[in-house]
C-alpha cells in the first residue's frame, strides 16, 4: 500500500511538469467532444403468482433498496362529497397494521434505519420504502402490513383529522398556498384537480374508519398496481422474498370513475385575494395545460425551458436578471393522466406587481413567436444532456420508472429520451406555443396587499378583476377549540 | 520547483466490501498558488461536478455591511473578463450543465454540474471569475443583485410565516462582537449601503485560490482531471493569509425571553442554546439526543406533545453545527386553543427527565441506525448540494481530511447512552438559552412569558 501511493506520487510529479506547459486559452470557451447517451441498463419485468407486476432495475454502488409500489387509485377516486378520503386514507395507512399500532409501527421502521411512507397523488398511491439492504427483510415485512393489513384506529383517525384541520388553518398564513389554491380551483372548478387533494373542512370532519378501510378494500389489488424495485438486490433472491410477502394479495375490481370534463379557461380573469401588508405578491398566471401521453411531450418540455423552465429562461431573465422584481420567475406543464396545468408565477416585490404582469404577458405573448435557433439549441442540450443526472439515486430512479407503468410507456422511453429532445424543432416549439398558451384566455391569481397594488393591476385592463379575502379562498377558518 | 503535496487515499475498491465501513476514495493536491484540490471518481452516471468552497462566509463581514458574503455570491454568476454577463448560465446550460451556490456563516459554495464531455466548461468559468472577477464588475451589476437579493429576503424571511424567527435567535443567542451575530441574509439598511468599492475589497480579500478547495467528481479521468485543473486554476496568483477567527466563546449565565408578534394563525415556540462547534466533542452526542427528542412518533418530545397530548402541531430539535459555534434548538407550534406556557412546561419536563435519567439503548440505537443509514443515502448523489463532492469539500474544510466519512460515522457508533444523558445536562442549561415566542399579531397572552 505504502509503495503504491509513493508511486502515484512520482507519477503526479511528473504530470504537473507536463500540465505547466499548458496555458488556458480564454478567448473563448473551451471546445467540448460529443455529449454522452445515458445507457440505462436492463428493466427486468417480473410478475409474483398473484399478477403482481415487478419492474427491477438492479443497482450494486450502495448498499440501499428503493422499493415503490404504486396503486392505480387517487384523489380522481374520492367520491364527490368525500374530497381528501384518499389523501387520509394513505396518511392513515402507516397509523397501525398487522400486529403493530402506530407507535410500535414508527418505532420499528425508524428502528431500522429506513423510510416508509405512503402518499395518494391524483390517480396513483406510492407505498415507498427506502432501506439499508441489510434491514430488507424486517422491512419489507413492515411494509406489507402496511400495503395489506392496515388497521385504520378511530383514534389514530382522530388525531390525523385534528392534524390536517390545522394544516387548513396554517395555509391561511401561506401567500404561495393561497395563490396555488386559487389558481387550481379557477382552472379545473369540480373536476378533482380543483379541489386541495387533503380535502376541506366539511370532507374532513366527515370521514370516518369506514370510508377508508372501503376504499382501500376497493382499490388495493395486485391487479391495480405495481412495485418498483431498484438497488442492491438480484431477481433471483428478491422474487422469494416478495412471494412470501405478498402472495396473500387478491385481486379487486376498482369503480370506474365518471369525472367531470376539463374544459380549457375561457377569456382571461384576474383574482386579488388581499393580503395586508405583504411586503411581496405572489402571481400565478396559467391554463389548462396537456396530458402525459400527448405526442408534443417533448416539444412542449422544450418550449416550456425557453419560456420559464430554466436559470436562462425569458421569464427569469427579464423579471429578475433584466428587472430584478423578484428572486425568481418560472413556468411548467403538470403532465399528469388528464390535461394538467400549465402555469407561470413568482413572488415580485409589492411595488411592481402591475410591471411584473406587463413583463409576464410580455414573454406569453413573445414564445408563439419563432424562437431563434440559439434558444432551441441551449434548451434542448439544458434539458437532454441533464437528463443523466437524473438517475443517480435508487429513488430517483425509482421514481422514473413508476412513468412506466402509470403512463403504460416503453422501457426504451429514458435511453430514447435524449434524441428525442434534440429532434424537436422550431416549427414544433411555435406550433405547440400556439396550440397551447393563449394569453388571453388564461386565470391570474394575485396575492398580495390590495391597498397598494389594485388600482395599478385595474389599470392594466387584463380582464375582469375580482376581489377576495383569504376567507372567500379558504373558506371561514375551522374552529378548532382547546378541548384536548 | 513546484511545491507539491500529494495525498493518496486508497480506500477499499469496493466501498462496502465489509458494511460497517464507508469511504470515499479520492486523490488530494495542492497548486503553487495554494489551491487545495480533490479528485474523486464514480462512473455511476456520465456526469461530472465541479465544487468549489470559498472559506468566507457571513461571520467575515464587518458591521454595517450584513449579508454581503451573500450578495457576492449573487455577483459571481454575473460574468467575469472572458464570460460576458449572462453567459456563465447560457453557455452552462448549452452544454447541459447546471449551477448553483449558497452561503452560510463559514463558507460560501458554488458547483456546476454537467456531461462528463463538458468538464472543462466548468473548470473554464470558475477559475475565470476566481482570477478576474473585479475587471468586469460593475455598480449596475450590483445594483442588480441587490435587488434580487432583497427580494430574497422578502420571499424567504419576511413574507414566509414565522420567517423572521431565525433573525432574532442569532442576535439574542450571540453578542454583537461574536461574527454570528447578524443573519447570513443580512439588513435591508446593509444591503442598500453596499458599495461598488466594497465588492472589490471583498474580493480581493477573500477569492483567493489559497482561500479555496476544489473538488472535481464524477465519470473522470483523475490523471486528465488533475492536468485541466492546472491548465485552467494554475495562473492565478495567491492572495494574503487570512487571520484565524477565534472570537471569545459564548456563555449565556442568564436565560433571555422574547415575543414576537406575526402575522400567523398559531403560536411557534422556539429554544435556543449555544453548543459545541462542529466534530467536537459533544457534538454527535447532540445530534443523537435532538434525533431522541423529535425524530418519530416514539421520540420523546413528539410524543408527548403531538401524539398523547395534541397540543401542538409539530415539533422539531435540532444541532445546527457551525465552525465558531453550533446552536441547538427546540421548535414547537401550538394547537389552537393552546398556549406556549404549555408547550413550554412539557418540553421543560422532557428535558429535566433526560437530565435525570439517561435514555433507553435502544432510543439511542435507533438514532445511530437512522444516521447510519443517512450515510449511505448521502453517497449515492454525486453534484449538487450534499452530494459527494459538496461533502469532500465540507469534511476538508471542517477537518482537514476529505474523506471524513466513516470517522465521522465512527462518532455516532461510539456513543451510548449515557453521553446522551450527559450533554442534556451539560449544554441545556436553563440558565442558558434564548426562549423565543411567536405570536398571532395581538395575542401576547399566548406565549411563554
Amino acid at each position: 500500500m505504502r509503495t503504491f501511493a509513493a508511486w502515484l506520487v512520482l507519477l503526479f510529479i511528473l504530470l504537473g511538469d507536463v500540465a505547466a506547459a499548458q496555458k488556458a486559452d480564454r478567448s473563448a470557451p473551451p471546445v467540448l467532444g460529443p455529449p454522452p447517451q445515458l445507457r440505462l441498463g436492463t428493466i427486468q419485468h417480473l410478475n409474483l403468482l398473484n399478477g403482481l407486476p415487478v419492474l427491477l432495475y438492479e443497482k450494486h454502488t450502495v448498499p440501499l433498496v428503493q422499493m415503490n409500489l404504486v396503486i392505480r387509485a387517487g384523489a380522481v377516486n374520492d367520491p364527490e362529497k368525500k374530497p381528501g378520503l384518499a389523501s387520509i386514507t394513505a396518511a392513515m395507512m402507516t397509523e397501525g397494521a398487522g400486529p403493530r399500532d402506530a407507535l410500535a409501527l414508527s418505532e420499528a421502521i425508524d428502528y431500522l434505519g429506513a423510510h416508509l411512507a405512503v402518499a395518494a397523488g391524483y390517480h396513483t398511491f406510492a407505498v415507498s420504502l427506502n432501506t439499508p439492504v441489510a434491514r430488507l427483510d424486517s422491512a419489507l415485512s413492515l411494509m406489507a402490513d402496511v400495503v395489506l393489513r392496515p388497521a385504520f384506529p378511530p383514534a389514530e383517525l382522530e388525531r390525523k383529522r385534528q392534524e390536517r384541520l390545522t394544516t387548513l388553518l396554517q395555509w391561511r398564513d401561506e401567500p404561495g398556498t393561497l395563490a396555488s389554491v386559487m389558481f387550481s380551483r379557477l382552472v379545473y372548478g369540480v373536476h378533482p384537480y380543483g379541489i386541495p387533494s387533503i380535502g376541506t373542512e366539511q370532507s374532513l370532519r366527515s370521514f370516518t374508519p369506514e370510508d377508508l378501510r372501503r376504499f382501500h378494500i376497493a382499490y388495493f389489488g395486485p391487479n391495480t398496481a405495481a412495485l418498483v424495485v431498484v438497488g442492491d438486490v438480484t431477481a433471483r433472491t428478491l422474487m422469494p422474498r416478495l412471494e412470501a410477502v405478498f402472495a396473500k394479495w387478491k385481486p379487486v375490481r376498482p369503480v370506474q370513475m365518471q369525472l367531470p370534463p376539463i374544459a380549457q379557461v375561457a377569456g382571461r380573469h384576474v383574482v386579488l385575494i388581499d393580503k395586508p401588508g405583504a411586503p411581496q405578491s405572489e402571481i400565478r398566471i396559467g391554463c389548462v395545460g396537456l396530458p402525459r401521453r400527448t405526442d408534443d411531450y417533448y416539444n412542449v418540455i422544450v418550449m416550456n425551458t425557453i419560456l420559464g423552465g430554466s436559470f436562462t429562461s425569458r421569464l427569469n431573465q427579464n423579471l429578475r436578471e433584466k428587472h430584478g422584481y423578484t428572486y425568481g420567475a418560472g413556468s411548467r406543464f403538470d403532465f399528469r393522466p388528464l390535461a394538467g396545468p400549465f402555469l407561470a408565477g413568482a413572488a415580485v416585490q409589492t411595488a411592481v406587481t402591475d410591471s411584473s404582469l406587463v413583463e409576464f404577458f410580455s414573454e406569453l405573448k413573445g414564445i408563439l413567436e419563432p424562437v431563434p435557433q440559439k434558444d432551441l439549441d441551449r434548451a434542448r442540450n439544458y434539458v437532454a444532456l441533464s437528463f443523466p443526472g437524473d438517475f443517480q439515486t435508487v429513488g430517483q430512479i425509482a421514481s422514473q420508472m413508476e412513468d412506466l407503468f402509470i403512463y403504460d410507456l416503453p422501457d426504451d422511453t429514458f435511453n430514447r429520451y435524449i434524441d428525442r429532445i434534440l429532434g424537436v424543432s422550431r416549427d414544433d416549439v411555435s406550433r405547440v406555443a400556439k396550440k397551447t398558451l393563449n394569453p388571453d384566455a388564461m386565470v391570474v391569481v394575485v396575492v398580495g396587499d390590495k391597498a397598494q397594488i389594485m388600482q395599478k393591476i385595474a389599470g392594466l385592463n387584463l380582464g375582469p378583476l375580482t376581489i377576495m379575502s383569504v376567507d372567500d379562498v379558504l373558506g371561514k377558518a375551522p374552529s378548532l377549540g382547546g378541548s384536548n | 520547483m513546484k511545491r507539491l503535496l500529494v495525498m493518496l487515499l486508497l480506500g477499499a475498491a469496493a466501498a462496502f466490501a465489509q458494511e460497517s465501513r464507508i469511504t470515499v476514495p479520492y486523490t488530494r493536491f495542492s497548486m503553487p498558488n495554494g489551491l487545495d484540490v480533490v479528485l474523486h471518481e464514480d462512473h455511476t452516471t456520465p456526469t461530472i461536478t465541479v465544487n468549489c468552497w470559498y472559506h468566507v462566509g457571513s461571520s467575515r463581514e464587518k458591521p454595517g455591511r450584513t449579508g454581503f458574503a451573500h450578495l457576492f455570491e449573487h455577483l459571481m454568476f454575473m460574468g467575469s473578463p472572458h464570460v460576458p454577463e449572462g453567459m456563465f448560465d447560457q453557455w452552462l446550460e448549452s452544454a447541459g450543465g447546471d449551477n448553483n451556490a449558497s452561503t452560510t456563516e463559514d463558507r460560501t459554495n458554488y458547483y456546476e454540474d454537467a456531461p462528463v464531455n463538458a468538464l472543462e466548461l466548468p473548470l473554464f468559468l470558475e477559475s475565470d471569475r476566481m482570477g478576474y472577477l473585479p475587471q468586469s464588475m460593475t455598480p449596475e451589476k450590483v445594483d442588480l443583485q441587490r435587488s434580487v437579493v432583497k427580494n430574497e429576503r422578502r420571499q424567504s424571511y419576511e413574507n414566509r410565516p414565522y420567517g423572521m424567527a431565525g433573525i432574532l435567535l442569532s442576535e439574542n443567542l450571540f453578542p454583537p462582537e461574536h461574527p454570528y451575530h447578524w443573519p447570513v441574509i443580512g439588513s435591508m439598511e446593509d444591503l442598500s449601503a453596499a458599495t461598488f468599492q466594497d465588492v472589490l475589497e471583498f474580493f480581493k480579500k477573500y477569492y483567493n485560490p489559497n482561500n479555496a478547495s476544489l473538488v472535481v467528481a464524477g465519470d473522470i479521468d483523475p490523471v486528465k482531471a488533475r492536468i485541466q485543473v492546472e491548465k485552467w486554476f494554475g495562473e492565478i496568483p495567491p492572495g494574503d493569509p487570512l487571520p484565524l477567527q477565534s472570537p471569545a466563546p459564548v456563555n449565556i449565565t442568564q436565560e433571555k425571553r422574547l415575543v414576537y408578534e406575526d402575522k400567523v394563525q398559531l403560536p411557534r415556540l422556539y429554544m435556543a442554546w449555544v453548543t459545541p462547534v462542529r466534530f467536537a466533542p459533544g457534538d454527535a452526542e447532540l445530534d443523537l439526543l435532538a434525533s431522541v427528542l423529535s425524530s418519530g412518533k416514539t421520540s420523546r418530545l413528539y410524543k408527548r406533545l403531538v401524539y398523547d397530548m395534541q397540543i401542538a402541531q409539530d415539533v422539531t430539535a435540532e444541532q445546527g453545527s457551525n465552525h465558531l459555534a453550533s446552536t441547538f434548538m427546540i421548535v414547537a407550534t401550538a394547537r389552537a386553543g393552546h398556549t406556549l406556557r404549555e408547550l413550554e412546561s412539557v418540553i421543560q419536563e422532557e428535558i429535566d427527565r433526560i437530565k435525570a435519567q439517561p435514555p433507553a439503548s435502544r432510543e439511542v440505537q435507533r438514532a445511530v441506525n437512522q444516521y447510519e443509514a443517512s450515510f449511505y443515502r448521502r453517497l449515492e448523489r454525486v453534484g449538487g448540494f450534499g452530494g459527494k463532492a459538496d461533502q469532500l469539500n465540507s469534511y476538508l474544510f471542517y477537518t482537514g481530511n476529505p474523506d471524513y466519512f466513516n470517522e465521522d460515522l465512527a462518532r455516532y457508533r461510539a456513543v451510548d447512552a449515557n453521553d446522551v444523558g450527559t450533554v442534556a445536562s451539560t449544554y441545556l442549561r436553563d440558565n442558558g438559552r434564548v426562549v423565543l415566542s411567536v405570536v398571532p399579531v395581538g395575542k401576547k397572552e399566548l406565549s411563554a412569558k
